[in-house]
């Protein structure tokens, strides 16, 4: 019986694939996922620092400025970990004061440092400032008055590429005030046109907004509760009526 | 149950009220009256009728955390010329003084064209609350 063979085959095969397609399915997924796993585990919180090489120009120009005022050389560096991402100084950007003693005798260094640790680490992502300088241990300049000034390591930690940069410019005032240096620094002289001032919303709203929230939910609880309390009368009013209704026809009263 | 639900919903209402109040009338008005509330008026150092003059003794950094604290900024720049502090329509500019600091207030207008050499580069976006950062960049921490 030549047609009878196929017949009984035919079953066998398609199980066959099918169980062949499950296969691929289960394999599919379980590359999916294993995928999913590497890209996660070897993912880092944050991107690649990279610094904006403008503005590290416009940084080192500004801090060339001071340091003819000061006497004093003035220079940053970034770095993750102990890998250097960025530097520079009043002797330009890449240069450290400390590449060239003869030309920088005394300086003033910001030194921030900052590591993210991967998604799935258990340590904490850092950041952290240091000043160091060889003016003299009488005149140290305090990191926290980079606190004051609104470039803290909190902010590094959010933006080191830039703020970094922020923390380089802050350092002939802060060298002023600690008594190492002399005479406020003149501004530059206005070149070209201005870029226009950017919106920058209510004073009352950014500053008390936390409290006007607060006060906020504390009024819309007090509406819930007026309303929840209106529920829950009405529906114990129903629960009476009814209550005495049963009552009533139990009595053999009318209603 | 009624009475209940009303008088806890008044007790919320109240304390709502007063945070309500603490926040629309607590400190000062404005970083301008700020300002002139808690420094030295020096009217011989103002800058004509544009800005008005006040004195600490305390240096630039700590007078610039004071007002930071009181008022935030929508806008901050910290160079060795001073410090400047953008709100939404008023400057703060505080200048090293001696050991001190010169407070210098002033219009957004006028004082923006008066520093655009500082602060023109980048539209005083500086690195205050409502700004990310002047320069931008990658930010995420975990």
């Amino acid at each position: 019986m030549p047609g009878g063979s196929p017949r009984v085959k035919a079953p066998a095969v398609s199980q066959r694939n099918r169980k062949r397609l499950i296969d691929a399915i289960w394999l599919g997924v379980l590359a999916v996922v294993t995928l999913f796993a590497v890209t996660y585990c070897s993912q880092d919180s944050g991107d690649a620092v990279a610094v904006d090489e403008a503005g590290a120009q416009t940084v080192a120009a500004d801090l060339a400025r001071a340091s003819a005022v000061h006497g004093i050389c003035y220079g940053w560096q970034l770095l993750d970990s102990t890998t250097p991402v960025s530097s520079g100084s009043n002797l330009g950007v890449g240069v450290r004061v400390t590449d060239s003693p003869e030309r920088c005798p005394k300086f003033v260094e910001v030194r921030g440092t900052y590591h993210y640790y991967p998604n799935s680490s258990d340590l904490e992502d850092y950041a952290q400032y240091n000043i160091v300088s060889n003016i003299g241990r009488s005149t140290r300049i305090d990191p926290a008055g980079l606190e004051r000034l609104g470039v803290g390591a909190n902010r590094l930690l959010d933006d080191p590429a830039a703020v970094i940069l922020d923390a380089a410019e802050a350092l002939p005032l802060l060298a002023l005030e600690a008594g190492a240096a002399e005479g406020p620094v003149p501004g530059p002289s206005a070149t070209g046109t201005p870029l226009p001032v950017r919106e920058g919303g209510s004073d009352f709203l950014r500053d008390r907004w936390v409290l006007l929230v607060i006060s906020g939910s504390f009024l819309l609880a007090a509406a819930l509760t007026v309303v929840l309390g209106l529920l829950v009368a009405r529906m114990l009013d129903k629960v009476d009526k009814s209550d005495k209704a049963k009552k009533r026809q139990k009595s053999g009263k009318p209603a | 149950m009624r009475r209940i639900c009303y008088l806890v919903a008044g007790c919320l209402a109240a304390v709502g009220l007063v945070i309500g109040g603490i926040a629309a009338f607590s400190g000062s008005f404005s970083p301008r009256s700020y300002v002139d509330k808690h420094y030295q008026r020096a009217a011989s150092r103002d800058i004509g009728t544009d800005a008005r003059a006040y004195l600490s003794a305390k240096p630039p950094s700590r007078v610039a955390d004071e007002i930071s604290r009181a008022w935030s900024p929508a806008g901050r720049h910290a160079d060795g010329s001073g410090v400047y502090l953008r709100y939404s329509t008023d400057s703060v500019v505080l200048k090293p003084n001696d050991t001190g600091t010169l407070i210098l207030v002033e219009a957004l207008r006028t004082a923006y064209s008066r520093y655009s050499g500082t602060l023109g580069g980048n539209g005083w976006a500086g690195y205050g609350e409502g700004n990310s950062g002047r320069r931008g960049g990658p930010g995420s921490g975990k």
